[in-house]
């Protein structure tokens, strides 16, 4: 398999370990292309940065939800949300969307960044799935019956309850939906006993 | 004396092909349904009808909300979708019901192929019942827009690139007219505001009242006419149209409509679809990967990529050309040469769309 991953580069303990430094200091918590390419490689669909982020295109630019459009409210909240290193803080980042957001207070930041550099150091995408075993295995945060972890590894949207797994979404639709399935399916039913009825009916035939 | 002959030969034809003097009562309750191999045939047409029916009913509730513009479209089809009570399971019958008057259509068009019932006197019906087909692939069409997202401006600037690309196969002041087309139906320089208030004026008047005239007509001739036999040899078992045949009908409607309504209940459409496809359209983005039509147009979509352009062209022509002038081509062709044509046309059309996509990854990887 194609690795995601970029070609190692020969390099020092020394520059290796201030790289680690730096990136640990000064990587924006945004646009983890990484990530994406892991859920394209997990599910085989195509997924975008609004898995994560309120715009689909990323938080670069100057649209809604992206950087360059934030106000002074919204960069303080940027900045609070940024300092959540640990796990525990509510974190309204105005450029991630509540799944971004739920990540980030669930995991807290440090650890989805050594998640990340994990990754990245040992070319193995599959380190990527523990941000899985990180999250909340309940929450759904679209309430449509798929939670949130398994909707990230199928692709599909974690907070649009009409986009999920067609197979799983029939299952918990089907559950949710069973007394007006039946009523419909009976009525139909009946519609379709009664003119098999009207059909036999000698009396009818003989019109 | 030419002009005698002209006269009476227009006569006698069109009394062939509107017998009026079958529109009665009588004739009504004399009709009968040939009972063989092939009979379920005949209730493709009215399963083509329910759909209709549903299409009609669901599109009007989906006009109380939906808002033709660019900027309010795709938050109108949010709304419907998200907001409104039932606006999601209309939406998804909307959908659905699309899908499978396409599916039954064409259905019907093979069957009715197969069975050779275009044959003298039946070929204005069939000449229509092409014209009904190819206002329903109108109607995915222009709809496949409406929701203002990636997939569907995208999907709709390659079909226009596509229809403009024509032009360069045709002759003389012929090379203009695909152009023309495009600007007309497209309204402006790139697909915005003029089209898609074109697109739906096409989708919600001008196609639903053309095909409400022609499928009129089309069921008008069928009653004219009575049920093709549809075999070789008259059938010798056959039942009558009303209220035996009828009865089935609406039976198998409910059929249809329960499958329908479980469909829309448990499988919202837009499922099928990667989600960066069903985000509103962003001019100014990248063209997201993965941009491909409705199933229903995989048969020529397909081949379209893996083949030379004039191909497809010289293909659709032949086609088209084909399936119009069926009723003189096929005259003196057997129904069982008939049946293997259609049966591999089916196999093609089935091959094409549910693995359409796969036979043209291995076709480029293997280039």
């Amino acid at each position: 398999m194609k690795s995601f991953l970029p070609e190692p580069r020969k390099t020092s303990l020394g520059v290796f370990l201030l790289n680690l430094l730096i990136a640990g200091a000064v990587t924006p918590l945004y646009a983890f292309p990484d990530y994406v390419d892991f859920i394209g490689i997990k599910s085989g669909r195509e997924t975008n940065c609004a898995l994560c982020h309120i715009n689909p295109e990323g938080p670069a630019g100057l649209g809604i939800g992206q950087m360059g459009r934030l106000d002074s409210l919204q960069q303080n909240k940027l900045a609070r949300a940024r300092a959540a290193m640990a796990a525990g803080f509510d974190v309204e980042s105005p450029i991630l969307n509540s799944f971004g957001n739920s990540i980030i207070k669930t995991m807290g930041r440090r650890k989805f960044l050594d998640l990340w550099q994990d990754a990245l150091l040992r070319k193995d995408p599959l380190v990527l799935e523990q941000i899985t075993k990180s999250l909340d295995p309940k929450s759904d945060l679209d309430g449509d019956g798929i939670p949130d972890v398994r909707e990230l590894l199928d692709g599909t949207h974690v907070l649009s309850k009409n986009h999920g797994s067609p197979g799983r979404l029939f299952m918990v639709n089907a559950k949710r939906s069973a007394v007006h399935l039946v009523a419909i399916l009976a009525g139909l039913g009946l519609v379709i006993f009664g003119l098999r009825r009207l059909l036999r009916s000698r009396s009818f035939s003989g019109l | 004396m030419i002009l005698s002959n002209l006269f009476l030969k227009t006569r006698n034809a069109l009394a062939q092909w509107f017998p009026l003097e079958n529109l009665t009562i009588e004739h009504i309750r004399k009709k009968d349904v040939p009972i063989h191999g092939l009979s379920w045939g005949y209730f493709t047409g009215g399963s083509v009808l329910i759909c209709l029916l549903i299409q009609i009913v669901t599109g009007g509730l989906l006009l109380f909300y939906y808002e033709p513009t660019v900027s309010e479209a795709h938050a109108s089809v949010e709304y419907i979708t998200q907001m409104v009570p039932g606006g999601a399971w209309i939406r998804n019958l909307h959908a659905w019901g699309s899908s499978a008057m396409i599916f039954f259509i064409i259905l019907h068009m093979l069957v009715t192929f197969a069975m050779k019932a275009f044959t003298k006197p039946r070929e204005i019906t069939w000449i229509l019942g092409m014209g009904l087909l190819v206002i329903t692939f109108g109607l995915g069409f222009t709809g496949y827009l409406l929701p203002w997202n990636q997939i569907a401006v995208n999907a709709t600037k390659v079909v226009f690139q596509s229809i403009e690309e024509v032009g360069q196969y045709l002759p003389g002041g012929l090379a203009e007219l695909p152009r023309m087309a495009r600007e007309v139906i497209q309204g402006e320089a790139s697909v915005g505001q003029a089209t898609l208030s074109r697109f739906y004026a096409i989708h919600v008047m001008v196609l639903p009242f053309s095909i409400l005239g022609l499928l009129g007509l089309h069921v008008l001739l069928v009653q004219l006419h009575g049920i093709s036999e549809g075999v070789d040899k008259k059938a010798a078992v056959r039942e009558r149209f009303f209220p035996d045949f009828v009865i089935k009908d609406l039976m198998l409607w409910a059929a249809l409509a329960g499958l329908l309504f479980t469909l829309a209940i448990c499988l919202p459409f837009d499922s099928l679809v990667d989600f960066p496809l069903l985000q509103p359209y962003n001019p100014l983005g990248a063209t997201p990967s993965g941009i491909k039509p409705e199933w229903y147009f995989f048969f020529v979509f397909y081949p379209m990529e893996m083949l030379p352009f004039w191909v497809i062209i010289i293909a659709m022509t032949a086609l088209m050309g084909g399936l119009l002038l069926a009723p003189w081509i096929f005259k003196n062709t057997s129904r069982k040469i008939l049946q293997i044509l259609a049966a591999i046309a089916a196999v093609y059309l089935a091959v094409m769309t549910l693995w359409g996509g796969q036979i043209h990854a291995w076709v480029s990887g293997g280039l």
